[in-house]
């Protein structure tokens, strides 16, 4: 039984890393900006966003916070901390170097 | 970064930990929101509510997994599951009563027998001597080339002293064997002293709690009487009186000056201590001093023995008649040295409880074994739900870890019992440093080692095995009463024939040892201990500073005491046989100097009568061997042997003690047989004996240092009756002198080879454990076996095989076993029971005879534990049998 293919490892961290920084989010929203931001390229499933947040939480990286939601019930809000932020610059950098890298090798200039 | 880091993490980490309810809850309620927005959203989309939901959840690709996976990176997992399966294994325990308490009893004897043996080695092999920077500490002594330490004569430690560059301090030291009359104080008492060369405290690194250690002046031959004293002596005997410092006391009819009060810490056997107050110039032959040393900081005991091998080569190119060609000098650490005699028997014991370990062990893992047969569903099921291989591995190690654990506890406790009593029974001086065993956290710490590596691996054997579940085949199974197969019963195959094994080699131990036993008792001492009262005094100070006085005492004495009602005989000697030794050194007719030492015994006539010594040739001393009488001397066959092998004994003439103060050529009237002196293993000595009113005042007063006054006493019933008489009469002649050492002869007799005795008490104490338990774990592997066959037998006897052969197939089963495990054991044993051969009299340690009586033994019993589960086997039912299933 194979799963539907999954963000590589800790590109998932990267984008919900990104994602929180601009607010604080609660999962489901999370889940919905992260659909409408990548459209059908990415594919996160539901499942694999809260095994990824609870980690993030354990790693010190985001903090949870339960608030009212828009829809006026309890949910879990997740913000970044300082040390998130620290490791977003540092994991956006991994990752420009990492995707400038992988492009030279895929995409060539041709001469 | 690194403390932010935990400023985040650290609450997280003790809430998923401390409020794991909570924790849970919002976990559920995080999923739960989710689920409900998107079944909204699905809704919205015009899916009917019961679509919504299965969308929503499908989406999720596995809630519970997700909630796992939530749970997994909260980074307490582990700790979690050990909870939980601490938790299900108490649980599992508890629900099996019976295979719990056999499992944590059995390993609790073994745990406890380990701990204790360990508790005594740690005290007194591992644990460090109790003066700073013991490892700096040496004795140094003469050797022939060997090991050993013999003492030195003061010549030779005064030279060494002055000679050698590897020691701070060397001391010496001296017994004083006659021991010490004390009197003031709460009453008169005989005790133990010691004199020490002034280094001798700064040596060992000690100061006096109150007053000072000797000076230099103090350890001259002309210095003042001065004595330090121990703290428990103090307390004792002068009720920790706070001014004893500068007081003087009674020691031997002479003035001493109390100048120290040593720590309460230090122990040492003397209670009180005296400068040596060696003559610098001394020419003493005698070699009387025990010498130990402080090594300077950063020298090696291999440098230091190095270096005292020249000192000792020095010492002969400038002293050549004091030291023969095969002697030299040897350097042992203090704390081997101490240690040396009940070193190997320590060791025998420690692994005879790790054999016993082993086996307990054994049987746990097969009743385990056992019990994961029967729960073979249970794990299956286990894995069939998404169990870990290692999850379900975890959980057995966790239940064998808790009855491992509370085995340990039992074991400790049985432990602190056993040491208790062992110490009880144990007669003081036989283990060096008894006093010091305690529960320290090295034994606790052996403990709880030994408690987690027996939990690893009796709970190893089980969980190797469920992780060969097949899963599909064992749910199909309906009672979960069918055998694992192949695998599963050679596991407990190997583990039935280890433990034969081992225990043969256990029970081969304890007989050679039962064997030397009976080999001692066996050994005719030279005379009949039975019915005979000993009794010690020391003669000393100005009351008997003469032999005319001690004679008068002695015949005071004796009278009184033969006229007990009671008494048959009394007679004294000055060393009583197995009981240390004196020697000194002798010419014989036409010799110019002494050449060799004897043991030398004074006595009174009536000695031998008492101690009922054959008299070979010639007469006994009489009343008329007297001071003025011509000089006299029996000697033993054994010396006759030595010195007279072709020549008639009796009118040969010696001289013993000659340069001490005898020059007397004392004619020999009579031979006596041998008595053994150093121990019943080894030969009597060549012996010489002198009437004590013979013994000139230059001698006797000599001899007083080293020798006491040993009464014999001949009676007709229990000697110990006579116990209080006898005191009582001594009493009457002098008020202010001790008496010590009142015992039977035969206590004195048994108590020569106590350490035999105790080695085999032991031993066979774990022996007949193990044997016990082996048994049972035979037993219960096959009642387990035609368990599982019944069926088969059945069938069996159904198609006709008779009681006979139904029986010879169990019992063929598990003597095969049994005879595999014997093979095993006798090999193991031919290798183990040479590393014993000094333990051993009279028995060599590879013995056929006790080999194959053991082994008869242990396959009888194997034999006895096949046999009523195979009985069992033949009385199945074949209808019942057959229908069971």
């Amino acid at each position: 039984m194979s799963k539907p293919t999954d963000l590589v490892q800790g590109t998932l961290d990267l984008l919900i890393l990104k994602m929180l920084a601009l607010e604080p989010l609660h999962g489901w929203a999370i889940g919905q900006r992260l659909k409408q931001v990548s459209g059908q390229t990415l594919q996160v499933s539901d499942g694999s966003l809260y095994p990824a947040l609870h980690k993030l939480e354990q790693e010190g990286w985001i903090k949870s916070e339960w608030k009212p939601s828009e829809n006026n019930r309890r949910a879990k809000f997740y913000k970044l901390t300082r040390p998130g932020r620290k490791q977003l610059e540092q994991e956006t950098a991994n990752w420009n170097r990492l995707s400038a890298a992988i492009s030279l090798i895929v995409q060539p200039r041709e001469a | 970064m690194r403390l932010e880091h935990w400023f985040y993490t650290m609450p997280l980490r003790l809430r998923s930990l401390f409020r794991r309810t909570r924790v849970e809850a919002e976990l559920d309620e995080e999923m739960r929101y989710h689920l409900d927005r998107q079944i909204e959203v699905n809704v919205g989309a015009g899916m009917s509510e019961e679509e919504a939901r299965y969308a929503a959840l499908r989406a999720m690709q596995g809630l519970e997994q997700r909630k796992e996976e939530c749970r997994d990176a909260r980074g307490v997992r582990f700790i979690e599951d050990l909870w939980q399966d601490v938790s299900y294994g108490l649980r599992i325990l508890h629900k099996h009563p019976a295979f719990t308490a056999v499992s944590v009893i059995t390993l609790a004897l073994g745990i406890g027998a380990n701990t204790a043996i360990f508790s005594v080695v740690s005290a007194v092999l591992l644990r460090p001597l109790p003066y700073p920077e013991p490892e700096r500490l040496m004795q140094i002594g003469r050797t022939y080339g060997g090991n050993e330490l013999y003492p030195a004569s003061e010549p030779k430690f005064i030279f060494w002293r002055e000679n050698n560059q590897s020691f701070e301090a060397l001391a010496a030291t001296q017994g004083v064997g006659s021991g010490i009359n004390v009197s003031g104080g709460s009453e008169p008492e005989y005790v133990d002293g010691i004199r020490v060369s002034s280094e001798f405290f700064r040596v060992l690194g000690i100061l006096p709690a109150t007053g000072r250690l000797f000076t230099a002046e103090e350890d001259t031959p002309s210095g003042e009487h001065v004595v330090i004293v121990t703290d428990g002596f103090w307390r004792r005997h002068y009720g920790a009186d706070q001014t004893m410092i500068g007081k003087t006391v009674t020691l031997n009819g002479l003035g001493y000056t109390v100048v120290g009060i040593l720590p309460p810490s230090f122990q040492y056997p003397a209670d009180l201590f005296m400068p040596l107050q060696l003559n610098p110039g001394s020419q003493e032959g005698g070699h009387n001093l025990t010498v130990i040393g402080r090594l300077k900081r950063g020298v090696t005991q291999g440098r230091a023995l190095a270096e005292m091998r020249l000192v000792g080569e020095e010492f002969r190119s400038t002293f050549p008649r004091m030291m023969p060609e095969d002697e030299s000098v040897n350097v042992v650490s203090l704390q081997e040295s101490l240690v040396q005699s009940s070193r190997l028997a320590l060791l025998v014991l420690l692994g005879a409880v790790a054999f016993l370990l082993l086996i307990a062990c054994a049987n746990v893992a097969n009743l385990q074994l056992t019990r994961a047969a029967a729960r073979q569903k249970e794990m299956a099921i286990r894995l069939a739900l998404g169990a870990g291989w290692w999850r379900l591995v975890r959980q057995l190690l966790a239940e064998g870890m808790m009855i491992a654990l509370s085995g340990g506890v039992v074991g400790l406790l049985l432990a602190v019992w056993g040491v208790r009593s062992l110490m009880a029974v144990t007669p003081s001086g036989m283990l060096p440093r008894l006093k010091e065993v305690s529960f320290d956290w090295r034994v606790l710490a052996f403990t709880l080692s030994v408690a987690i590596v027996t939990g690893v691996v009796f709970a190893l054997a089980p969980a190797l095995q469920a992780t060969l579940v097949d899963v599909a085949h064992a749910l199909k199974q309906g009672s979960g009463r069918s055998s694992v197969g192949a695998v599963h019963s050679r596991l407990r195959d190997t583990l039935v024939v280890a433990e034969v094994a081992v225990t043969l080699m256990l029970l081969i131990g304890a007989a050679l040892l039962l064997r030397t036993v009976i080999n001692l008792r066996g050994v005719g001492p030279g005379f009949d201990s039975h019915n005979v009262l000993t009794l010690q005094v020391a003669l000393s100070g100005p009351q008997y500073d003469t032999t005319a006085k001690i004679t008068e005492f002695n015949k005071g004495a004796l009278e009184r005491l033969a006229s007990l009602p009671g008494v048959e005989a009394a007679a004294l000697t000055s060393s009583l046989p197995l009981i240390g030794q004196f020697n000194l050194p002798y010419a014989l007719t036409g010799q110019a100097e002494p050449k060799a030492s004897v043991q030398y015994r004074m006595i009174s006539p009536d000695y031998f009568r008492v101690m009922r010594i054959a008299l070979r040739q010639g007469r006994v001393f009489s009343a008329s061997d007297s001071a003025g009488s011509v000089a006299v001397l029996i000697v033993n066959e054994a010396f006759v042997r030595q010195n007279f092998p072709n020549a008639d004994p009796l009118k040969q003439q010696l001289c013993v003690g000659c340069t001490y103060g005898d020059p007397a050529m004392r004619t020999v009237i009579g031979v006596v047989s041998d008595t053994k002196q150093s121990s019943l293993s080894t030969p009597a000595p060549p012996t010489v004996f002198v009437p004590v009113a013979q013994v000139p005042n230059a001698l006797m007063l000599r001899l007083k240092q080293f020798v006491a006054t040993n009464f014999v006493i001949r009676t007709a019933g229990d000697p110990m009756q006579l116990a209080a008489s006898t005191r009582e009469e001594l009493r009457r002649l002098d008020a202010t002198l001790p008496v010590r050492n009142v015992r039977p002869m035969d206590d004195v007799l048994s108590r020569s080879f106590v350490q035999e005795r105790f080695n085999v008490s032991l031993l066979g104490l774990f022996a007949a454990i193990g044997l016990i338990l082996a048994a049972i774990g035979i037993y219960g592997v096959m009642s387990y076996a035609v368990t599982q066959r019944t069926q088969e037998f059945g069938l069996r006897i159904a198609l006709g095989a008779q009681m006979a052969d139904v029986l010879r197939l169990v019992v063929g089963n598990g003597m095969t076993l049994a005879l595999i495990g014997v093979a095993i054991g006798l090999a193991g044993a031919f290798v183990l029971t040479r590393l014993m051969a000094s333990l051993l009299f009279g028995v060599k340690p590879i013995d056929a005879l006790t080999f194959v009586a053991v082994s008869t033994l242990l396959l009888t019993v194997a034999l006895i534990a096949c046999y009523l589960p195979a009985r069992r086997a033949t009385k199945v039912d074949p209808l019942i049998a057959l229908r069971y299933e």
